[in-house]
């Protein structure tokens, strides 16, 4: 379908997906009136656009305008008494951040890097860094405001629209833009969070203390050495932090730290990156990794805003996966059967003689339910670089994936074949179902959604 | 400080209302729409814990223009500076567009921008600096084919701001008024110009920290008073082909 959009500016843009998997020229509309809304077309594709930072190409597709959401980024409304806080839907976590540290308030459920869009968590219904203590993004949103071309704007919360609420939460913008977003924060305890890392030996030992400690922590995650073979595979530390218990600075406007961070994007990667990232490398950086978190044993104080997007003082790490682009195969695994299938992969990564860059885990608990990428068990991702080898690395982990009865992160990746998701998610059929209902010109695309047949 | 931004719910007006917020001003901010109004209005009292009023006032109709915003101006009382972002251009005005529309861009680059000099004038502090700047388009250096009527009212416009700037001589009032390149707007998006687009946060900053440079026309970005100077004496011939 041709894009019939008159009455708004639009610019052809080269996009791609943040792994460099997926690269489009699309059209893109950057509206900064609420009165544009008004001008999106009514009978052409459409896709709202956060920050474009989803490894998945989510937020574009060559047939549909994506429409970004960058101008809309204020504050609307703030209860100092409950911490509720409404935003538009363009606002970056780290700008938000900052406003609700130095207002003594903290969203406990965020991505690991700033430069987000509330609307792409929303949309993507994303997890924290303790999904097991606070649940998905869901968890968060009290209500939202959704503009559809041909619905005009809706008020959507569990009392009112809540089959539409559940169905945008969680539904990767196919619903329609989301206008704005009123959230419940939390209390901010401490303004100082104290990491802990415990080494273990194996995966086993791992996932297991991995398990054992995230009732405890505030913010958990475990991250494991895939360059190890033989019984130290998966061997590494579980990082666990917890807000510090006495901080005379909590909640003290004064004594916060606002937090910018460098903006993050896919163009600047090194070229033939395959030539610097292999076994020997990864293992290098691995054991140097590992011994600079030995500081860490013993308990490091950290700004909050560190915790919270460790990602800000690493990215340069995305730089070394190269232009040619990387894979993230982020999965939710039983608990009982997660070690084998990531000691399988290890297997056959050897095998394929493919270096695994990162091979992170978490603790998952709650129900499962549409498209969403949560529930209960292990949620573990591992990163490698893209590679006609990595394409028999990745159609073994997704057809054995669906035999260890896991999930997928749609989310998270930008080739993640339709009959995988169909055969991953019970309710795929009854979203598409819910879908349609709802918009039945389906003006909502994206290449992800067209992909996965959505 | 207070100040007062017509047009400060988008572009250059929005960064300027959220620099100036950032210094502590008191603000009184104005748009077309009252949906951009508040959700501005609401997140500078947020962020910056400063006082800011709004206004929903459509400058293309000048009668109802000078009307509420004479009343905004009486409550809300002495100011400092007033920031006139406000314009209009339409594709269509390349010479005839129809009457209603080019009063109606008339009244959004000329009138409505005097008429607001007017209405505050009594309301400049007489003992705390005070100022207005007004914005123009370097579409204004030379006639034209394109943004006929546009180009004109901004050519008027930086006509009032020179008598402005005699008749307040030695007030403490200054009138700076900046011919702007291509700055990164909505007007301008998807656009393919000759020259870079500016970041309307930069323009904004770079107003701010002149607010106490003396009256006068300045270019923004700066290069262009080169680029305006090799256009006004590009020969009417050679001047005919380009704009063609
Ligand atoms: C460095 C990094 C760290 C990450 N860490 C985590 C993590 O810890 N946990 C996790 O779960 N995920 C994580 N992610 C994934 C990320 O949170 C999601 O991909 C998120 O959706 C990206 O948001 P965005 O603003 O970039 O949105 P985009 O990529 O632009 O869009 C993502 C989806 O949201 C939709 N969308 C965006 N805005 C709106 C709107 N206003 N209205 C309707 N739909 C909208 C889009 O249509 C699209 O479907 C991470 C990603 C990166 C790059």
């Amino acid at each position: 379908m041709k894009i019939n959009a008159p009455e708004i500016s639009i610019k052809q843009e080269n996009l791609s997906s943040f792994d460099n998997g997926v690269k489009s020229t699309c059209a893109i509309a950057q509206p900064d009136r609420y009165r544009h809304w008004a001008s999106t077309p009514r009978d052409s594709y459409q896709i709202s656009r956060g920050a474009g930072l989803s490894l998945s190409a989510a937020s574009f597709e060559t047939e549909s305008l994506s429409v970004s959401h960058n101008k809309f980024n204020r504050i609307l409304d703030f209860d100092s008494a409950t911490g509720e806080v409404e935003v538009e839907a363009g606002i970056r976590l780290f700008s938000l951040h900052n406003f609700l540290v130095a207002n003594g308030y903290f969203l406990p459920i965020q991505p690991g890097h700033g430069q987000i869009s509330i609307g792409g968590c929303v949309a993507a219904d994303i997890h924290g860094k303790n999904q097991l203590k606070d649940g998905n993004f869901l968890e968060q949103v009290i209500s939202l405001k959704l503009f559809h071309p041909s619905h005009g704007i809706l008020n959507l919360s569990r009392a009112s629209n809540a089959d539409l609420f559940f169905l945008t939460c969680g539904g990767y913008g196919l619903t329609g833009h989301i206008l704005s977003v009123r959230l419940q924060t939390q209390v901010l305890p401490s303004q100082i969070v104290v990491t802990r890392a415990q080494r273990f030996p194996d995966i086993d030992s791992g996932l297991q203390l991995l398990n054992n400690e995230a009732t405890k922590a505030d913010f958990i995650h475990s991250w494991h050495d895939f360059s190890q073979t033989g019984k130290k595979y998966g061997s590494g530390m579980v990082f666990m932090s917890n807000f510090e218990a006495i901080d005379e600075h909590a909640g003290s406007p004064s004594k916060t730290r606002s937090v910018v961070p460098k903006s993050l994007g896919n163009r600047h990667r090194m070229p033939a990156a395959n030539l610097v990232v292999n076994r020997f490398s990864i293992s290098a950086l691995n054991s140097a990794y590992k011994r600079i978190n030995s500081t860490n044993m013993k308990g490091k104080r950290s700004d909050i805003a560190d915790a919270l997007f460790p990602i800000h003082h690493l990215q340069g790490y995305y730089y070394f996966l190269g232009s040619h682009g990387f894979h993230e195969y982020q999965i939710l695994l039983s608990k009982d059967v997660a070690a084998d299938y990531l000691k399988q992969l290890g297997a056959v990564a050897a095998e394929l003689k493919i270096p695994i860059t990162l091979a992170s885990g978490k603790i998952f608990g709650g129900q499962q339910n549409l498209i969403r990428f949560s529930g209960e068990g292990v949620c573990f991702a591992v990163n490698f670089l893209r590679s006609t080898q990595a394409n028999v690395l990745l159609e073994w982990l997704d057809s054995n994936l669906v035999l260890f009865g896991g999930k997928p992160n749609l989310i998270k990746d930008s080739r993640l074949p339709r009959q995988i998701a169909e055969a991953c998610y019970p309710e795929i059929g009854e979203f598409r179902m819910k879908l349609r209902n709802f918009d039945s010109k389906r003006l909502f695309r994206s290449q992800m959604s067209e992909r996965l047949g959505l | 400080m207070k100040s007062v931004v017509i047009g400060g719910t988008a572009g250059v007006g929005r960064e300027i209302a959220t620099a100036l917020a950032v210094k502590g001003h008191s603000l009184l901010i104005t748009g077309k729409d009252m949906e951009d109004v508040d959700a501005c209005t609401m997140d500078l009292r947020l962020r910056y814990g400063v006082q800011v009023q709004g206004l929903a006032i459509d400058a293309s109709n000048s009668t109802i223009f000078i009307r509420e915003l004479g009343a905004a101006a009486a409550n809300f009382g002495e100011i400092n500076y007033l920031f006139l972002t406000i314009g209009a251009s339409s594709e269509e005005d390349t010479g005839d567009l129809q009457i209603e529309n080019a009063i109606a861009m008339l009244s959004s680059n000329f009138l409505a921008t005097i008429m607001a000099i007017q209405i505050f004038r009594i309301y400049f502090s007489k003992s705390e600096p005070t100022g207005v700047i007004g914005f123009s388009s370097v579409a204004a250096i030379r006639g034209r084919k394109k943004n006929v009527i546009y180009a004109a009212s901004k050519r008027a416009l930086e006509s009032y701001f020179e008598s402005l700037e005699l008749i307040s001589q030695g007030t403490n009032l200054s009138a700076q008024i900046y011919r702007l390149g291509f700055i990164d707007t909505y007007q301008a998006y998807g656009q393919r110009l000759p020259f870079p687009k500016v970041n309307p946060k930069k323009v904004a900053k770079m107003i701010i920290g002149r607010l106490d440079a003396a009256s006068g026309i300045s270019y923004y970005p700066r290069y262009w008073q080169l680029i305006a100077i090799v256009v006004k004496i590009v020969p009417l011939q050679i001047f005919k082909k380009m704009n063609s």
